[in-house]
């Protein structure tokens, strides 16, 4: 017996996306809408990796809990992630 | 049961006659401020846990009211037991807008979240997983005769909480005998797991077929090359040909034969599988002429250019 090793690329769909995430299908969709989610594949059906889990969670409780509205969420998030990113480097040079 | 008694006034640093107006501004303040997307610091996320408790309550006439009148004389940190008779708020259902979890505290004051939530308002009936695909490579020969193969697949899970959970798992597959390029075999019940119970999905895995220095797949036929020399062409003969079953078979060219004209094999392609029949095996004649003749050779053909009138290039 031959052993190999194949990497598996695991999406999920819209509906699982919404499910894992506690959230409709039609507020994954109002996202995808705002591009704040970007899906893995663009066939019929699109597909995410399982990291969109989190990060829908994270635009749900920037959205009620800091009151953040969807045109200005992606503002949000990328100045978090930049900050995020900078801080990490800081750390790193320190 | 008991619990200590807080302070939503003081977490939020209004005063105690502020009214909806401050209390919202108060709020957003500290959020702001404080909340775990925004501020990494090791205690934010509690204290934010507490500031969105705080304007769960304060931030509702109704909530606030009840923590007011229930509350009276109580200071922060002292031991809080609602007085008798007192069930959360005898089947009001609240409606949440935060997605937190509660202390143990409001929870007294005000039962478990019984209205909608973020979290459940979406319960979704329990879902199939979902259908896994990945790629097996195997050699042309691995492909005619079928194989066992060990494989192992790094699986992605996402459990109910979203958490992503990653594990190697190890996996018997059999690639039947007659897979063809694409062709998928399916594994019932290894692809994602199904959520409450839902059955888990199924992992295709798509035959790759290596490349083979002597055939080339087309479908289910296998074509390769057939070299002869022009006197085998011209004069026909029976041509051995190896066979992927490791036979050999015996091959009658005619002659006469040209370059680029195809032999059949009938059946000698891959094998049947399912409802595909074998395919055949196409061999293309190629005629070669050696390198370098010998004197003896040079000879011969010098002697044939004499002799014979043919010209391919006549009209």
């Amino acid at each position: 017996m031959n052993d190999s090793t194949a990497a598996v690329a695991h999406t999920i769909t819209v509906t699982e996306l919404a499910y894992c995430a506690g959230c409709s299908r039609a507020t994954i969709l109002e996202l995808l809408d705002h591009e704040l989610l970007a899906p893995v594949e663009s066939a019929a059906e699109p597909r995410f990796a399982p990291e969109s889990v989190e990060r829908v969670r994270r635009i749900h409780r920037i959205s009620i809990e800091l009151e953040v509205g969807y045109p200005a969420m992606g503002l949000v998030l990328r100045l978090l992630d930049r900050i995020e990113e900078l801080e990490r480097r800081l750390r790193g040079s320190g | 049961m008991s619990t200590a008694y807080k302070d939503y006034y003081e977490i939020l640093g209004v005063d105690k006659t502020a009214d909806q107006k401050a209390i919202k501004k108060a709020y957003r303040k500290l959020a702001r401020e404080f909340h775990p997307d925004v501020n990494h610091d090791p205690g934010a996320e509690d204290r934010f846990k507490e500031i969105a408790e705080a304007y769960e309550v304060l931030g509702d006439e109704e909530k606030r009211e009840q923590y007011d009148s229930i509350g009276q004389g109580y200071s922060a940190g002292q031991d809080f037991r609602p007085p008798p008779g007192w069930e959360h708020g005898a089947g009001t259902e609240y409606e949440y807008r935060t997605a937190g979890d509660f202390s143990d505290f409001f929870e007294q004051m005000f039962g478990g979240r019984g209205g909608p939530s973020f979290r459940t308002e979406y319960r979704r009936p329990p879902m199939r997983g979902a259908d896994h695909e990945a790629e097996i490579e195997v050699s042309l020969q691995e492909a005619f005769d079928g194989i066992k193969r060990r494989i192992s697949l790094e699986a992605a899970e996402v459990r109910p909480d979203g958490q992503v959970e990653r594990h190697t798992k190890t996996l018997d597959v059999t690639v039947p005998a007659g897979s063809i390029d694409g062709t998928r075999i399916r594994l019932k019940g290894q692809g994602g797991a199904g959520t409450d119970g839902a059955p888990a999905g199924d992992l295709f895995l798509r035959v790759h077929v290596r490349p083979d220095p002597r055939f080339e797949l087309d479908g289910r036929h296998l074509k390769t090359y057939l070299d002869i020399t022009p006197w085998e062409a011209a004069l026909g003969a029976k041509v051995p040909q190896k066979l992927m079953d490791g036979k050999t078979a015996s091959l009658n060219i005619q002659p006469g034969a040209r370059s680029g004209s195809q032999l059949r094999l009938k059946g000698h392609g891959m094998p049947a599988r399912g409802r595909k029949k074998a395919g055949d095996l196409i061999a293309e004649l190629r005629i070669v002429v050696p390198d370098r003749l010998s004197d003896a050779e040079k000879e011969l053909f010098e002697k044939l250019a004499e002799t014979s009138k043919f010209n391919p290039r006549a009209a």
